[in-house]
């Protein structure tokens, strides 16, 4: 069957139906089980390939669920997963990072292959937020970091998928650590010193180059105080939620301060951004009841981090006294760089869809017209979303995406598309397409067995079957 | 407007624009290598193929032009149509995509492949391409 370009034919598979087309014969099977291959299918479906959602009950850490919900006509029922994890932990790149007893393990959820990592031994569970994992820009290997405060610091832990191996190790002089993101193969880790101060390391993973980015306190009155962070449980105040992200050379801070409004950092020319968002939400007002995603995005596949079972119960008793937004923590797949751009939905009364967004250069807030979140199927008789639980991805569709690539110097882009996941007044989840050139957001309902999953986790679920490890090693079906 | 023949398996002959031609590394490098003034000789490509990879190029690089009117619509109701055919006409104009090097070409005939088989079982997709092959032999 070598007389056609097969692996022009293949690559363009979805995952799933990949990891099908092994038994069609040998020679397709040593195709699609070379690790240069696999990076081939990532580079071809990475921010094409609709995502997958994982569900799951994490009151009683229950079975995992897969769902595809925006591949159109094919979309599928919940498929129960078979794993042999014990906790999710992180995500990137189509791959899940848990553990299974105190050992991390990787698991590829579209095709079930998994690897065990080398051991690593720790005093007690990391959460998710203490957990990093990040794809390289080629698709071809993968990092795996746990960072844990001991008495001389923040201690890294990374696991390289390129190298044979061990966990390499790593110490930066810090206080308290309370995110962490990988993106474009560096890791960036936010700590506070017990003064209050912020900092930010930033670990090469490709060369092992550690740099401190900033130390930073009470610029314009903003203090990094325990007014704002919860020092002893990791999980910031009620007061000030905030998101963290970071690019080759600016770094970001986020928050939702004492009076619902948000505050954007940079780093580099130490301000803050503030009023204009303050003034676009006012404006519509009722900050405080509605729902607020923020996502902080840079033209690719944006991954949300899990919340850890901790994080999220302390979250939903808070919101429920407070009654504040909620908020997930974002992160990338690597992709092509482009200005960031912060976005955050927010779902008011009766499914109405609010977006703002703000563009690096630009730095003031633009609000899109808002638009009806939309049912596609007329019945059942149907409650709109009124809680977003989290955005699913989120890309930037550019005309260059036609087919016929190969003249245009300049690719215009066709806007902003998210995928976000949405909980309905009768609790069942529902998932929804935005689309910023159309001004709509499409609803597809999630199949009904989502009921039981009293809470979800969202990971975009994408493409490589065989990347958890070189076949032959290490590999199990 | 310089010209540029192509010569099909079949021994017809195509006069099309260089800058047509071009969007075929293939032809581009022959026309590197051995100038303007032969006929390119195509022999891995039939007349009904390599007129349809010609209709295809014209109708993209006319898209594409300034002052195009025509819409992401109208392009992909074009494409669409334009792989409409019957399976062994879709495997010939990927073999001569492949051939010719024409990128966009072979995404699209090569995405329809694979659309064609991606819910399909093992062996219906083995029975597939085995005909195939045997079709054109």
């Amino acid at each position: 069957m070598d007389w056609i370009p097969v692996e022009e034919v293949l690559k363009h598979l979805p995952a799933v139906a990949l990891w099908r087309a092994r038994a069609v014969c040998k020679k397709w099977k040593d195709l699609i089980e070379t690790p240069g291959f696999a990076a081939i299918h990532y580079r071809q479906h990475l921010n094409r390939s609709p995502p997958h959602v994982l569900g799951q009950d994490l009151d009683s850490e229950g079975p995992l669920f897969r769902c595809n919900p925006f591949a159109g006509q094919e979309a599928s029922d919940w498929v129960l997963m078979e794993h042999n994890m014990d906790r999710v932990l992180n995500s990137s790149g189509g791959l899940i990072l848990g553990m299974r007893g105190k050992d991390f393990m990787v698991w590829n959820p579209l095709t079930g292959a998994s690897k065990m990592l080398p051991p690593l031994c720790l005093d007690g569970e990391p959460c998710s937020k203490e957990t990093a994992m990040g794809m390289d820009s080629f698709g071809q290997c993968y990092w795996a970091c746990v960072l844990r405060e001991v008495e001389q610091g923040v201690m890294i832990y990374i696991y390289d998928s390129g190298k044979t191996g061990m966990w390499n190790k790593v110490l930066v002089d810090s206080d308290t650590l309370f995110d962490t993101i990988i993106r474009d193969n560096k890791l960036y880790v936010y700590c506070t010193r017990f003064s209050g101060d912020v900092e930010v390391w930033c670990l090469n993973l490709c060369d092992g180059n550690l740099s401190n980015l900033v130390i930073t306190r009470d610029h314009r009155g903003y203090r990094m105080t325990d007014e704002y962070f919860c020092f002893d449980t990791l999980v910031v105040t009620a007061k000030s939620l905030f998101v963290t992200t970071a690019t080759e050379s600016t770094c970001y801070l986020l928050k939702l301060d004492s009076t619902d409004f948000l505050a954007l950092y940079n780093y580099q020319t130490k301000t803050w951004r503030r009023n204009d968002i303050q003034r676009a939400m006012a404006h519509n007002g009722k900050c405080g009841k509605c729902f607020i995603e923020m996502l902080l995005w840079c033209c690719t596949l944006a991954r949300i981090a899990l919340r850890s079972k901790r994080g999220t119960e302390t979250f939903k008793k808070k919101k429920a006294r407070q009654g504040y937004p909620s908020l997930v923590f974002p992160s990338w797949a690597p992709g092509v760089k482009t200005p960031i751009i912060v976005l955050i939905f927010k779902l008011g009364p009766a499914g109405k869809l609010e977006v703002f967004f703000s563009r690096e250069e630009l730095g003031t807030w633009w609000m899109q017209k808002s638009s009806q979140v939309k049912s596609t199927n007329a019945s059942p008789p149907h409650t709109s979303a009124h809680h977003l639980i989290s955005t699913i991805s989120c890309w930037q569709t550019e005309a260059s995406d036609s087919l016929f690539t190969p003249n245009r110097q300049n690719p215009v882009s066709e806007g902003i598309k998210s995928n976000l996941l949405c909980q309905t007044e009768d609790d069942e989840a529902a998932a929804y397409l935005y689309n910023e050139s159309e001004l709509a957001s499409n609803e597809i309902r999630l199949p009904r067995e989502a009921i039981r999953m009293s809470w979800y986790m969202t990971i975009s679920i994408n493409t490589s079957p065989s990347r958890t490890g070189k076949p032959g090693k290490n590999y199990r079906k | 407007m310089v010209k540029v023949t192509l010569k099909s398996a079949e021994g017809d002959v195509f006069e099309v624009d260089e800058e047509l031609a071009l969007e075929s590394l293939m032809v581009k490098n022959m026309i590197e290598d051995v100038g303007l003034d032969s006929a390119i000789s195509l022999p891995n490509v039939s007349s009904t193929i390599l007129a349809k990879v010609i209709e295809y190029i014209k109708f993209h690089m006319d898209a594409q032009k300034d002052g195009s009117k025509k819409t992401s619509e109208e392009i992909k109701a074009f494409d669409d149509d334009f792989v409409n055919v019957g399976i062994p006409t879709l495997f010939e104009m990927v073999l001569a995509s492949n051939y010719l090097n024409v990128k966009s070409l072979l995404s699209l005939t090569c995405n329809t492949v694979a659309n064609m088989i991606k819910t399909k079982p093992p062996a219906e997709v083995k029975e597939m391409f085995t005909s195939a092959k045997q079709a054109k032999a």
